[in-house]
């Protein structure tokens, strides 16, 4: 069975391109198009990676969905699916929230900046996808 | 006071036992909390924990002096209000201390009226103080989170044509974009490039409207879409 990416993003056209960049070799990718629901597709489909954008016109933007994932118990069996948060700004939560002492609560395992580049994204889920496996097993 | 704080706090800094607890009760009374030091190294150890909104300092006391102790205050915080309490021969010495940065003087002897005044339109002051820099913090913030936004809007489009493009020099390779599918992302790409174009033109029609160069004729007639978050 095929890997399956989750990518939370709220434009269409970047899901669409990666979507069938990631088609192509050979994963399964699952699309939402907020935080929100992202986190229901988490509990639905169980995917092995989520790819988040950080910054949502969404009640639920891409922190959120970091924190739900690793606090929340409805969540537990997920804490180690690897989240990496996508944003065509490079912003980290230090710099997001500078005031907060809560900034770990949030972190996620890594950063992509928009526009992805290929081989870096595909190296990183070939990479992650293995770091899962080896907890699993 | 409007707000639900707690009262503000004033110490009192006097080595004349009467003259600083009748300052206190005074100041109790107006419902403000007050605490009295019987010299200016006790005042300055009492400031340091309480963080009081004002002092009032005796210029004239033994050891550290009120003149001293008026530096030592603003270096464990510059809003402090200081008020400085100098006896009738010494008004020259209360200028100076009003140049050394306290707020204004009480000529002894005054009476609680007067005191009362003081205080209160010291406190005044420095909730404006402290209004005005709260109001600066938030000015700042909102610049920042601004110009965040800005260029999220802008790169967004930008983004999502850079990303189809790249695919399509990857997949290209090995031919597996369908001729369809192919047209379409070219379509889409052009109608986000068209997207970009409009929404450079909306920011430049506000950066005109916020700089009053616009007439209200153009305002009326252009699309401002760009305020999704505020």
């Amino acid at each position: 069975m095929s890997v399956k990416v989750l990518m939370i993003d709220d434009d269409s056209d970047f899901r669409a391109a990666v979507k069938l960049l990631l088609e192509n070799h050979g994963y399964s990718v699952l699309e939402a198009s907020s935080g929100h629901e992202g986190l229901q597709m988490v509990l639905e489909h169980k995917p092995d990676v989520i790819l988040c954008d950080i910054m949502m016109e969404s009640t639920v933007e891409g922190y959120g969905v970091t924190h739900s994932l690793k606090y929340r118990d409805e969540y537990a069996e997920f804490r180690n699916v690897p989240v990496f948060m996508i944003s065509s700004i490079e912003e980290t939560p230090d710099e997001r929230f500078p005031m907060s002492p809560e900034v770990d609560l949030i972190r996620p395992d890594g950063y992509l900046t928009k526009p992805l580049d290929i081989q870096q994204l595909l190296q990183l889920l070939e990479k992650a996808v293995g770091t899962t496996k080896g907890t699993m097993a | 006071m409007t707000e639900a704080a707690a009262p503000e706090m004033v110490v009192v800094i006097d080595d004349d036992y009467t003259m600083r607890l009748s300052c206190g009760k005074i100041l109790t009374k107006m419902g403000l909390r007050a605490e009295i030091f019987e010299d200016g190294a006790r005042g300055l150890d009492g400031v340091a924990t309480a963080k009081p909104d004002m002092v009032i300092v005796d210029l004239k006391m033994p050891g550290i002096s009120g003149m001293e102790v008026i530096s030592r205050v603003h270096e464990i915080d510059p809003q402090i209000i200081i008020v400085v309490i100098t006896g009738y021969a010494t008004i020259d010495t209360a200028v100076e201390a009003v140049r050394r940065g306290a707020y204004d003087f009480l000529p002894k002897p005054f009476s609680p009226d007067e005191l009362r005044l003081i205080v209160n339109r010291g406190l005044e002051r420095r909730r404006l103080a402290m209004e005005s820099q709260q109001h600066e913090i938030e000015q700042t913030m909102l610049k920042r989170r601004f110009v965040t936004f800005v260029s999220h809007q802008l790169r967004t489009p930008l983004v999502a044509i850079h990303q189809y493009l790249d695919v399509l020099k990857h997949l290209d390779q090995e031919d597996d974009v369908p001729r369809f599918r192919r047209r379409e992302w070219l379509d889409r790409c052009l109608t986000r490039i068209e997207e970009l174009q409009n929404l450079i033109t909306d920011w430049l029609t506000l950066a005109q409207v916020e700089g009053g160069t616009l007439s209200k004729e153009r305002i009326r007639s252009t699309s401002i879409a760009l305020f999704p978050i505020f």
